[in-house]
């Protein structure tokens, strides 16, 4: 009897380090597979950007160099110099590209979880329906729509209302918006931007998420549905709105697809798809220099490539805290 | 009587509520049906005629179905473009959203340098859309060409897998593995690449999933592996399908296709008007087959 006891009490004490070793080695083996298969990752999606700060940096005649690393040998500033003194208009097309994100998307912020709003807590006739055209705004490629967009540009009326006052006072309100930052505003200014579907969605599962105790307690103190809309819903939802301001300020900087079919005119150009076509034309110039000039065509495109994702990369490391840290709080459903 | 008195309130074109709705929606109402709906329908019509440009702007010549009857019968390379959108993109389709799922998964718990790898992850979303990345790439292309004639340097888009190459050559597997291991090795760059706004949409879901459920899970002594399974892999599966929504689109709107489409919009704009719409309606359905398979599956909590 003694001894029955005697032994399963050693059973449990030996029992449990053992377990509990097993327990730890196995933590430290996930943790270690965690880390390697994140920097191996990792290495991946840095190797692109570091080689191009790299080669911008460096003397077009160290491409060459076999044993180049990632820290350029004699780091200059002179394809910069370069390309900016002799053929980049940078901060023009800059200032372009910088109001054309910024203030598309503020106006997106604005529209576009109002919709989300309106959608995911009224029930009204349409309601679907409205939804149905979200998603279809996201699936049809909007390159179906480009000649009639550009005729609708070329003659912006207000959606009529210009041709209506023409006929009134015998002078149309009618304006030209190609070639200038207005076909970001314009789409951006009525949900119907670039991504603006997304954003739709993604505010529309956000609020939909959201409990409606908070909606009750504010109809309860009084407040009208737009002010609980803004004193309520919207300061609750800042974690989506970082997310989705981030996104939509990417996805401007980023765009060439309206800039390549309603900014046609070079001097209108946003930088993106100002350097695609300024690479092909840097390529030619420098191929008559040889070889040399092939490397420092390379040097130079890398180094424009820098400057044009440059802010976009100073915006990140800003707001990436916020962002990071913002996604766990977020919690949008899917 | 007194129901149906009710039932006709309800039933009153307008409600308090709808009119809030349809407030809310304005400007999105507005903006949807000047410049889509309407562009859309303008193109619809394109599609069925013939456009020449005369003396006062464009005049359309009706031709019925003669266009889409041409893209589907006559011109072959539509045809191959549209099945090969189809048949290329699928896998990798799939691929990008387990990928992108697992390194949410890893990239979510609590270790050290968790915000430095998050950030590092985020690369792709500020690169992965925009044309410095063809332009990386495309560079990339060119110096490999150099490189056979100079003996020059690394190439940028080819080091990263290059790398990768020599590690996999380093281990001495028989030739066959290795070709297959060394694709992988090179379909995995992109793979990263391609993967951006999915990683995050997968974080996002899984801070979605309520902590209550892990801990009771951990109180009933479910091993970590049985979590997962039980937990986490379920809820996580409305994630999942907007990420397959999102991925098909964008595999789509990057593929061959729409450069063809966007080549002919110079020249025939009603052939490419009806390309266009014929594709729209094979991105429609395949992203519809999707929706209502994997939606039978998916699980929402509440």
């Amino acid at each position: 009897m003694e001894l029955g006891w005697r032994q399963t009490a050693s059973k449990k004490i030996a029992k449990v380090p053992v377990k509990r070793i097993a327990e730890g080695f196995g933590k430290i083996f996930l943790s270690c597979c965690r880390y390697l298969i994140l920097i191996g990752i990792s290495y991946l999606m840095i190797y692109p950007v570091l080689t191009m700060l790299a080669q911008a940096f460096s003397n077009p005649m160290d491409l060459y160099n076999e044993t180049m690393t990632w820290i350029p040998k004699n780091p200059t500033f002179m394809n910069f110099t370069n390309a900016v003194e002799s053929y980049f208009d940078y901060f023009k097309h800059l200032k372009i590209t910088l109001s054309a994100a910024l203030i598309s998307t503020g106006l997106s912020l604005i529209v576009c979880p109002l919709a989300a709003y309106g959608q995911a807590r009224y029930r009204f006739k349409g309601n679907g329906l409205l939804f149905a055209l979200v998603i279809l705004t996201i699936i049809v490629p909007i390159q179906t729509a480009q000649i009639p967009l550009y005729l609708e540009y070329q003659e912006f009326d207000f959606f009529g209302l210009g041709t209506l006052i023409g006929k009134i006072t015998g002078k149309p309100l009618v304006f030209n918006l190609l070639n200038t930052n207005w076909v970001y505003y314009v789409p951006a200014a009525f949900g119907v931007g670039l991504y603006s579907g997304l954003y739709i969605f993604l505010f529309r599962q956000f609020f939909k998420g959201m409990p409606k105790d908070l909606e009750d307690a504010g109809k309860v103190d009084g407040c009208t549905r737009l002010g609980i809309y803004l004193r309520i819903i919207a300061p609750n939802a800042k974690p989506v709105f970082v997310t989705v301001f981030l996104l939509s300020m990417i996805n401007y900087w980023n765009d060439t697809v309206i800039s390549g079919m309603f900014l046609n005119s070079t001097e209108a150009q946003p930088l993106m798809i100002y350097v695609d076509i300024l690479s092909s034309s840097i390529v030619e110039r420098s191929s008559v220099f040889g070889l040399y000039g092939v490397m420092g065509s390379q040097a130079e495109i890398m180094a424009c490539l820098v400057m044009v994702v440059g802010p976009l990369m100073i915006l990140f490391i800003i707001c990436q805290k916020f962002f990071v840290e913002s996604m766990d709080r977020s919690g949008i459903k899917g | 009587m007194k129901g149906k008195r009710k039932d006709r309130k309800r039933d009153r074109f307008f409600t308090k509520d709808d009119i809030t709705g349809y407030l809310f929606n304005l400007p999105f109402l507005i903006g949807v049906i000047f410049l889509f709906i309407k562009p859309m329908a303008t193109s619809i019509v394109y599609s069925f005629n013939r456009i020449t440009v005369g003396g006062g702007g464009i005049e359309l010549t009706p031709i019925g179905w003669d266009n889409y009857k041409y893209a589907l019968f006559s011109d072959a390379s539509f045809v191959k473009a549209l099945i090969g959108s189809l048949t290329d993109s699928w896998w990798s389709i799939l691929l990008t959203t387990f990928f992108s799922m697992f390194l949410a998964l890893l990239l979510n718990g609590k270790f050290t340098g968790r915000l430095l790898f998050r950030c590092i992850m985020f690369l792709p979303v500020i690169f992965g859309t925009s044309v410095v990345f063809t332009l990386l790439e495309k560079k990339g292309g060119m110096e490999s060409d150099l490189a056979a004639t100079t003996n020059a340097f690394v190439a940028v888009g080819d080091g990263a897998t290059r790398f990768l190459n020599e590690l996999i050559s380093s281990f001495g597997l028989p030739d066959d593995v290795m070709g297959l291991v060394r694709s992988g090795a090179n379909s995995l760059f992109d793979l990263a690449w391609s993967s951006g706004i999915q990683i995050v949409l997968f974080i996002i879901g899984l801070q979605a999933i309520p902590s209550y459920l892990y801990e009771v899970s951990k109180i009933e002594g479910a091993t970590q592996w049985e979590t997962f399974w039980k937990i986490t892999f379920p809820l996580l599966s409305p994630t999942m399908l907007l990420c397959l929504i999102y991925t098909i689109i964008r595999a789509f709107n990057g593929s061959s296709m729409i450069e063809m489409v966007e080549e002919n919009m110079r020249t025939q704009v009603h052939y490419a008007s009806a390309q266009t719409w014929l594709y729209t309606l094979v991105v429609f359905l395949y992203v519809f087959v999707v929706y209502y398979v994997v939606s039978k599956k998916t699980i929402y909590l509440d």
